[in-house]
């Protein structure tokens, strides 16, 4: 089947206006349609080729598939520095409806990427996902958040080819209630504040639409992480944990380029038919 | 007020973008086409285009952004598996330059004739400078940031492989068994035959013929009045350039002068567009070793139409607010620049 036409456009959410981009196959064979949803920072501009090649694939399958821009990210209006935790929920939702209407289909599945899976598995009874799909999410806001301190200390190394400020220091701005720059985002003490608090294991318990959990490693024999179980086993019997072999690492620059994720796609497409 | 836009490249390929088009904007304002880096996509330092976009936009100034061919949104190869360094020297060595093209013709006539800035950083400044000389008196002026001015050895390798003229010019030794080459296919008649029809161009003979000529005429170049070396550049073309040993650092990871660029840069400034380079702080001094030492006065003036300007304490990706507001400022000059070179013509 082809993929069909790929229409680019602006939507309106409260206000913010979100750069969307809609897969639409030249012949709907699904009820069901998809809502991709990018991840955070730095791992968002590795990701968009894979996420692209997700949609294709997607709708060459009859599946209409909408990806589009959180508020303060890519082409969508705002700042990040504006943007809440609960505006990206808020997108999350209005980008299901855009969907419903734009894609017409009766059921959306949201598939994320690490934090968009995170935004996904927050938002899913609240935007009335029929299906969820998690690609190797952040499960815990608190350890992301460290996370992304110490990545930053890294880049600025790199950038500055000096020590820049450190984690406890940019810790301590946070708990004084100001923004500090990290990979050049103002991430606000509110951000802060509202990412600690995520626990998505908590959140998911006893989710009853089928989930499916990927564990994207580089090598079959990698240790499955402990909080992938863990999340899986909260939220029961509609849950299934596999694992996506990828040579390369989709969500960070590498030394080749990374235009599709054959080992995700592999496992969420017969998942998206069942 | 922005609106998605998809315009075609001369392969035919839909490019997307984004037109930021102000609610009023004079006969005399230029427009600004702000060129993305390449691969990295919506957010880190490509953020900063859409936030320069806006703000030159809420000054009455239309801006055109968008992908090129094979990224972002725009239609194209995807290179799944190949080396990031060959992308970048895809990029370094004109890679998108059909695809500038194309962006200015879309944009002017979009916005109406209007003096174009072209700007960008990294891949961006590479592929604004290698438009430039096609685009002629449509564009105004270059903002070039962080300009790559070298090249990883392989990419240029793979470069000279696929343009013999530009090997021959690279490598003057190679004129010889280009001339050799060509001696024997005196006596081919398929040879003629195939020149006769037009299937085969002289054009790596004449490079040949050209660099050996320079060579010769090379020693007493020094000793000859101004007009008579310019006489001579013209006519042979600048003397070969052989890379430069660089910074420690540079040199570690590989990379060598990008010869591409220097000419490219001459170009621009002989169809009359002004450049203006904005440095960080950590790349400046990659620059000046590859670039500046080569091809802009030592010590002193620049070339008219060129300006140069280091932004302090500053990285790569200008990921600090203090470097994004003077980055603005640069360009705001560059605009205002162009803007009163429009009035005054």
């Amino acid at each position: 089947m082809s993929a069909g036409a790929t229409h680019s456009f602006f939507f309106d959410r409260d206000g913010a206006r979100l750069y969307g981009c809609l897969h639409a196959p030249a012949a709907p064979a699904k009820r069901l349609g998809v809502v991709l949803v990018h991840p955070f920072m730095e791992e968002r501009q590795d990701a968009h080729p894979v996420l692209r090649a997700l949609a294709v694939a997607c709708a060459s399958r009859g599946i209409p598939t909408l990806r589009f821009d959180l508020k303060g990210c890519g082409d969508s209006s705002g700042e990040w520095s504006d943007a809440t935790l609960d505006d990206w929920r808020a997108d999350v939702v209005a980008a299901c409806e855009v969907l419903r209407r734009e894609g017409a289909v009766t059921d959306v599945a949201l598939v994320g990427l690490r934090f968009g899976a995170t935004l996904a598995g927050l938002v899913a009874r609240e935007a009335g996902a029929a299906r969820l799909a998690l690609v190797h999410p952040v499960v815990s806001g608190d350890a992301y958040v460290k996370e992304l301190l110490m990545a930053n200390l890294a880049a600025e190394m790199v950038l500055h080819r000096k020590v820049g400020v450190t984690r406890e220091a940019l810790l301590a701005r946070l708990d004084a209630g100001e923004a500090v720059n990290l990979f050049g985002y103002a991430f606000t003490a509110a951000q802060y504040r509202a990412l600690r608090q995520v626990d998505l294991t908590r959140t998911l318990a006893g989710f009853d639409r089928s989930t499916l959990v990927v564990d994207v490693a580089r090598t079959a024999q990698a240790r499955e992480p402990k909080e992938f179980r863990a999340l899986t086993d909260a939220i029961g019997a509609t849950a299934t944990l596999v694992r996506a072999v990828e040579p390369y690492t989709l969500w960070a620059e590498g030394k080749v380029q990374v235009a599709r994720a054959e080992s995700v796609e592999g496992a969420l497409l017969p998942w998206l038919e069942v | 007020m922005e609106s998605v836009v998809r315009f075609e490249n001369p392969a035919g390929l839909a490019l997307q973008g984004i037109l930021h088009r102000p609610e009023r904007a004079d006969a005399h304002t230029p427009a600004v086409v702000w060129l993305s880096a390449g691969q990295k996509v919506r957010q880190g330092a490509w953020r900063m285009n859409v936030v320069m976009a806006r703000r030159l936009a809420a000054q009455g100034i239309p801006v055109l952004r968008f992908d090129y061919h094979g990224m972002g949104d725009s239609e194209g190869e995807r290179h799944h598996g190949q080396f990031v360094m060959d992308f970048y020297g895809f990029v370094q060595t004109g890679g998108f330059r059909d695809d500038v093209v194309a962006a200015v013709e879309f944009l002017l006539r979009e916005v109406g004739a209007r003096p174009v800035v072209l700007a960008g950083l990294c891949g961006g400044a590479a592929s604004a400078l290698f438009a430039g000389p096609q685009l002629g008196r449509r564009v105004a002026g270059h903002v070039l940031v962080d300009l790559p001015v070298t090249i990883s050895s392989s990419a240029r390798q793979r470069y000279l492989e696929a343009h013999p003229e530009a090997l021959v010019r690279a490598r003057p030794a190679e004129a010889d068994t280009v001339l050799a080459l060509y001696a024997k296919k005196l006596l081919d008649v398929d040879a003629w035959r195939r020149l006769a029809r037009g299937e085969s161009t002289p054009k790596l003979l004449l490079e040949a013929l050209r660099v050996k000529a320079r060579l010769r005429v090379d020693p007493w170049v020094p000793h000859l009045p101004d007009a008579a070396r310019a006489l001579v550049d013209r006519a042979l073309g600048a003397a070969p350039v052989a890379p430069v040993d660089g910074s420690p650092d540079e040199t570690a990871r590989g990379e060598v002068r990008n010869e591409l660029v220097g000419p490219a840069f001459r170009a621009v400034l002989a169809a009359g567009q002004r450049v203006r380079f904005v440095n960080s702080s950590t790349y400046d001094p990659v620059f000046q070793t590859y670039f500046a030492a080569h091809e802009l006065p030592a010590g002193g003036a620049l070339p008219p139409g060129v300006e140069r300007a280091v932004v302090p304490d500053s990285n790569h990706i200008f990921s600090l607010e203090h470097a994004q507001q003077q980055l603005f400022a640069s360009l705001d000059g560059a605009v205002r620049e162009a803007t009163r070179v429009a009035k005054a013509a």
